[in-house]
């Protein structure tokens, strides 16, 4: 085995690239891998890239070779490169440019074809029931009609056998919109794209290439991803449907169209439980679409895909996409998809179909990278331990699991932890983030900071979103109806005083909160009870946010200091 | 022995026959001529050229034996190899013993040995010298071999056996009765480790480090578990590279004492040169028989052991799977050659290579992972693994720090400011602030109970002050943990016991050890005394040559041949099925007597077997069966063969501690039949 310490890179036998920050040679290796790995992990010394199939699918539809790229990580790498992986690299590739996709041919019919070039692996989906089941008869060996609603499920079924679909059978247009985008926004501050935006863009568009159009792109919270989603429909110039997480999320988006385009108000329409507006550019939410009257019923609002014709559909939050939204996505393949997402990170590991229903990963960008730009607020985390109550903690002991994790959670000695938080932070606008909504009353009452939980409708809540932003409101309580999406770009701490459970993401969304940039660095705490369940629970919520690149400074806190007030 | 002590020693028949076809002047002592004659080069290369191609290809082949093949065998083998009738093979060996070069031991034909005596086989090996090595490929050749991508191993040895034993120390691998490995958790560790061994086949490096682990003692059984031994362990990562350089090479002499010929035959080609494999296995195959010949003919013992029993072929695997040897393909066939690794092993270097840049140091993240790459020195490596738990091998091996993997080495004696220490000295960007705080919070309370790390000296009550005295004076730091029991540091003991003689205190010469494993352990020092051990074995390779019992070839003499075996019981002369020619039914009191030899579990079970068929005793090299055997050499009566599970045994009576008991095959060091 060779060794040779100067070089950047470690080639895994799993397919992963460990690059080192550090080298002289790092950004010749981070351009290079990118072309064909995903960024994985970015924590402060190591960065870990990882080629999957569809990375390497990817490439190969950009024109890399196998051989370029084993070419270009035995240059970079420290050791030799792994034959299982120069195998599976070469491997990979050779499936890319298996089987297309294609057009109907109006001689043939009108469904799409399925072309095969290679006859040992036409044979090989030939033999497999599942394909063949989504096609109609086969117009001769190696060419097959597929029907235009089979389009997305035979793709992801061909996937699951192991081959790409060269997919150029092309998007239908939509319904044309004429949209651009303003300089100077309504509310009258200049504006344009950033420099790591209109890569995004360009690298979903790709020139209205057959090979963009549809894909995800991945940017850190408080980046600008609406802004990328209005870019793209500048790019596509046509009607869109824009998914989103809630009701203020969908109300944040037609500020966001209003404020930065020249459509009007009659061009942009909210479809939600309050309205059913539906217009050139629609915004609705995840959950009207997955709504129904009982379990066995039919979804009630599915329909809006087919409401109008549709050129590009915007996936706000992808990771949280629901899976009869899945459903309908394979459906509507024929239309122009992005994705947008800070964290694609799904605890039930599905992150994979996103990829292959929405299209992959375009464009994705470390947190830090953008922090040390000054594009998203510095950030400093906090880990602070707090003990249990003498008391509790006899308690806690006695219980079961689930009500150790509440007892650990709702903890009365983290409000004496947040009661010297504020104080740190007098001069700060400050989110109490929690779980738990007796312990979130309990801060609302005792801090006079008002709450806002999922039960509070949505004008109250555009009220206080509003009042915290100019000041009138110092602290708010937020219960996690404002994990996602709630734009306040004014609050630069926030204070965790429960979670669910190990949830990376939502550990992820909530840093996000306050990583919008106003001019001086943020604050986010999460208070935990020392040696309990929920302190195991914190260092798996810390995974990604630690992976990005962040580090959690630890604070013990004195219990006798604690109970001086409170 | 030298030409002149050669001729010498000869009987007056044989000699006489000399001196007609040599010595023209018969004024001249017989002997002295000879000498001058044999010793004399030109001579002796115009004797050569009288002859044919066939005359020499047959004393190459038994030059290539070191002078001693068994009758049968050589025919067989000279057939095998060039072609021809065993028939002609005989008549040119026939034609050898008519130049006096070649000689039998027995007058029946083919004879039981074929042989060049010693002196003239170091005569006639100058003669010979370039044919008698291994052939290489020729330049066209050469070109044209790729190196295999399948049997090519260039994992780093002792990066992946450390790992390989962090990772048996955290998953406790259950072995059955025969001690073998169930397969499940066999595939597992072939699966956890196949991103490092990926560049060969998982499962014969798996094979391969748990045969080298246990050999030297690096793990051991104990209640029904494999078990690293910390002690060994230490010792090994202790040894400076050469060291470890040797009880590798130990190793492989154990596992088949030519393997290191091999490798030096190997090493005196030039780099990067391809050998075919054929010619590899024709020369390795001379070269075994004909020590085993050799051993036989010395000791006469004449019979062989059922077929079988002896394996001609070389277990490349052994060599392959550390590295050192690489194979290729080309147009003709295989070829094998000394890896880098392997020129480094030969010329006495560690060949572990990168597990020495002392510098290295692994990345400890705040993510509580870690990092170690290849390269790493081993210590750092083996420290790592008793803190952090390892979960994937690679080139760089990821552990992760946890609550059950620090509290498990506070079991095992870290001190919790000792863990943070190690991280801090092993980690290049030391230890993030939240694992330290969170390190001090899962050390918690521990140590309230703490185990250390010191020799217990005890005494009668009316030595205590003497024994004191002695202490003070020697300046050794100790701590009385009653009055008569001190703890003292256990590096001190030999100067302790030593200043306690003088001082003339009767102390027990050495320490008494409370050690409750299955096996016993041979305390510190194992590794070292294995490489010793190994270097004893080569005793019969000193026996001297018999030269008294030398029969010419169709010339009848008064010794040998038919009157030796005359005292041995009749033979009707026809050859038996093996491979030697010695039919093991026509005379089986007389059978295997010879080699101790460790063998194929299938092939010891076949010698077994065969003892068992014709009721005959077997002497058995057995490990410890209790604390009251130290085990080693044992006469057994074979009773009844068990195949059962992964594993076989045989049931037999141990004659020295006189039991019924059961034998595990593969835990059987060495097998012959008694005679």
């Amino acid at each position: 085995m060779f060794f040779k310490p100067e070089n950047p890179v470690i080639v895994q036998g799993d397919g992963s690239l460990l690059v080192e920050v550090d080298s002289d040679r790092y950004a010749e290796a981070r351009d290079f891998i990118a072309r064909f790995a995903d960024l994985e992990k970015s924590p402060e010394h190591i960065h870990t890239y990882r080629m999957t199939s569809l990375t390497l699918w990817n490439a190969a539809s950009a024109g890399l070779t196998a051989e370029e790229i084993i070419e270009g990580i035995t240059d970079l790498s420290k050791y030799d490169v792994p034959p299982k992986v120069v195998q599976d690299v070469a491997e990979k590739i050779a499936r890319s440019d298996k089987i297309a996709l294609l057009p109907a041919d109006p001689d043939v019919g009108p469904e799409l074809l399925l072309q095969v070039k290679d006859s040992a692996v036409s044979r090989k989906v030939v033999a497999n029931k599942k394909v063949m089941d989504l096609t109609v008869g086969a117009v001769r060996e190696g060419l097959y009609r597929v029907p235009l609603g089979n389009r997305g499920t035979i793709k992801r079924a061909l996937l699951r056998l192991g081959y790409p679909v060269d997919d150029i059978a092309g998007f239908v247009e939509g319904s044309g919109l004429n949209i651009r985008m303003r300089r100077r926004s309504v509310s009258g501050r200049g504006f344009g794209l950033r420099k790591y935006q209109r890569q995004a863009v360009q690298a979903w568009h790709k020139e209205g290439t057959q090979g963009g159009g549809h894909g995800v792109v991945v940017l850190p919270c408080g980046a600008g991803k609406t802004i990328v989603g209005l870019a793209t429909m500048v790019q596509t110039r046509c009607h869109t449907l824009i998914l989103a997480t809630g009701v203020s999320s969908v109300r944040q988006w037609k500020e966001e169209i209003l404020d930065k385009t020249h459509l009007t108000a009659d061009q942009v329409g909210e479809y939600s439980g309050e309205t059913k507006q539906i217009r050139p550019v629609t915004v609705t939410t995840y959950q009207i679409l997955t709504h129904r009257k009982s379990q066995d019923a039919e979804f009630t609002h599915l329909g809006l895909f087919s409401a109008s014709d549709w050129g590009l559909i915007i996936y706000d939050e992808v990771h949280l996409l629901p899976a009869p939204v899945f459903r309908i996505t394979a459906d509507i393949q024929a239309r122009r998809r992005l994705g947008l997402t800070a964290t694609l990170v799904r605890e039930d590991g599905r992150e994979a179909d996103v990829f292959s229903l929405i299209g992959p990963k375009r464009f994705d960008v470390p947190w830090r990278v953008l922090e040390r730009s000054g594009f998203v607020a510095e950030a400093h985390c906090y880990e602070v331990r707090v003990d249990l109550p003498p008391k509790l903690a006899l308690e806690y002991a006695q219980k079961d699991q689930r009500k150790k994790i509440r007892i650990a959670a709702e903890n009365p000695l983290k409000l004496a932890v947040l009661e010297h938080l504020l104080e740190r932070h007098k001069e700060d606008k400050v989110l109490v983030i929690g779980m738990y909504l007796d312990q979130l009353q309990k801060v609302a009452d005792i801090f006079q900071a008002p709450l806002i939980t999922g039960k509070t409708p949505n004008s109250e809540r555009d009220v206080l979103y509003e009042k915290f932003r100019n000041g009138d409101i110092r602290v708010l309580t937020v219960s996690k109806v404002a994990n996602f999406s709630i734009n306040l770009p004014d609050a630069n701490v926030a204070v965790q005083l429960s979670g669910t459970f190990g949830s990376r993401q939502e550990e992820a969304q909530r840093l996000g909160r306050i990583l919008r940039p106003s001019g001086g660095d943020s604050f986010f705490y999460s208070v935990v009870t020392r040696n309990s369940r929920e302190q195991e629970f914190a260092h798996n919520r810390q995974l990604f946010l630690t992976e990005q690149g962040y580090s959690y400074r630890i604070e013990e806190w004195n219990a006798a200091r604690a109970g001086a007030r409170i | 022995m030298d030409l002149a002590s050669f001729f010498k020693s000869l009987n007056p028949a044989v000699l006489d026959h000399y001196r007609r076809k040599f010595v023209d002047d018969d004024s001249v002592p017989a002997v002295e001529a000879l000498v001058e004659n044999f010793s004399d080069k030109k001579w002796l290369r115009a004797r050569l050229k009288t002859m044919n191609r066939s005359h020499h290809v047959a004393l190459v082949a038994l030059l290539q034996c070191r002078g001693v093949g068994g009758g049968t065998w050589l025919l067989q083998e000279l057939t095998q190899t060039h072609g021809m009738s065993e028939d002609v093979w005989a008549e040119v060996l026939h034609d050898l013993g008519g130049e006096l070069l070649v000689f039998g031991n027995s007058h029946q034909s083919p004879p039981l040995f074929y042989t060049v005596p010693e002196p003239l086989a170091a005569e006639l090996g100058r003669q010979f010298r370039k044919r008698l090595g291994l052939p290489v490929a020729d330049d066209a050749e050469q070109e044209g071999i790729r190196p295999s991508t399948v049997t090519n191993y260039r994992h780093p040895v002792g990066f992946s056996l450390i790992s390989f034993l962090t990772y048996l120390r955290q998953n406790p691998v259950k072995v059955t009765r025969q001690g073998e490995i169930f397969k499940k958790q066999s595939e597992e560790m072939a699966a956890f480790f196949s991103d490092l061994w990926g560049d060969g086949e998982p499962t014969d490096v798996l094979a391969w480090n748990l045969d080298f682990a246990q050999e030297v003692g690096l793990l051991r059984r104990r209640s029904g578990q494999l078990e690293v031994d910390d002690r060994s362990v230490d010792e090994f990562l202790s040894m400076e590279p050469e060291a470890r350089r040797d009880l590798y090479s130990s190793y492989f002499a154990r596992a088949e004492p030519l393997l290191v010929w091999l490798l030096d035959l190997l090493g005196e080609l030039p780099a990067g040169t391809w050998v075919p494999l054929t010619k590899l296995r024709t020369l390795y195959r001379r070269r075994y028989m004909g020590s085993v010949f050799h051993r036989r003919y010395v000791r006469k013992s004449y019979y062989l052991p059922p077929s079988g029993f002896y394996d001609p072929n070389p277990p490349l695997k052994v060599l392959q799977v550390p590295g050192l040897v690489e194979s290729g393909l080309g147009a003709k066939g295989s070829y094998v050659r000394l890896s880098e690794a392997g020129r480094l092993f030969v010329s006495g270097e560690g060949f572990e290579g990168l597990e020495h840049a002392e510098s290295m140091k692994y990345l400890l993240q705040p993510t509580f992972e870690i990092l170690a790459p290849v390269g790493l020195p081993m210590r750092r490596l083996w420290k790592l693994g008793e803190v952090a738990k390892l979960n994937k091998v690679d080139r760089a091996n990821t552990y992760s720090l946890n609550r059950d993997s620090v509290r498990a080495a506070l079991d095992e004696g870290w001190r919790p400011d000792g863990v943070l220490a190690a991280l801090k000295d092993g980690s290049q960007v030391g230890v993030p602030q939240n694992v330290r705080s969170t390190l001090k919070d899962w050390c918690g309370r521990h140590g309230e109970v703490q185990l250390h790390d010191a020799l217990v000296l005890t005494c009668e009550p009316a030595r205590v002050k003497k024994v004191r005295k002695v202490l003070d004076k020697l300046e050794v730091p100790f701590t009385a943990l009653a009055e008569t029991v001190l703890a003292i540091p256990r590096e001190e003991s030999d100067a302790i016991l030593e200043a306690l003689q003088s001082a003339k205190v009767e102390a027990a010469p050495t320490v008494r050890r409370y050690d409750l494993a299955d096996e016993p352990s041979g305390g510190a020092g194992d590794l070292r005394a294995y490489i010793d051990e190994d270097e004893d074995e080569d005793e019969e390779e000193q026996a001297a040559f018999p030269v008294k019992s030398l029969v010419m070839l169709g010339a009848p003499t008064a010794e040998g041949g038919r009157e030796a075996m005359a005292a041995r019981g009749s033979r009707t002369g026809r050859t038996g099925a093996n491979a030697v020619g010695a039919d093991l039914s026509l005379k089986p009191a007389a059978a295997g007597a010879g080699d101790l030899l460790k063998l194929s579990p299938s092939k010891t079970m076949s010698v077994v077997k065969a003892a068992i068929r014709l009721g005959l005793d077997l002497e058995v090299l057995y490990p410890s069966t209790g604390p009251h055997d130290k085990g080693g050499l044992a006469r057994v009566t074979p009773a009844d063969v068990k195949e059962a599970g992964g594993g076989s045994y045989f049931t037999g009576r141990h004659h020295r501690l006189a039991e019924d008991m059961q034998f595990h095959i593969k835990r059987i060091q060495g097998i012959r039949l008694a005679n």
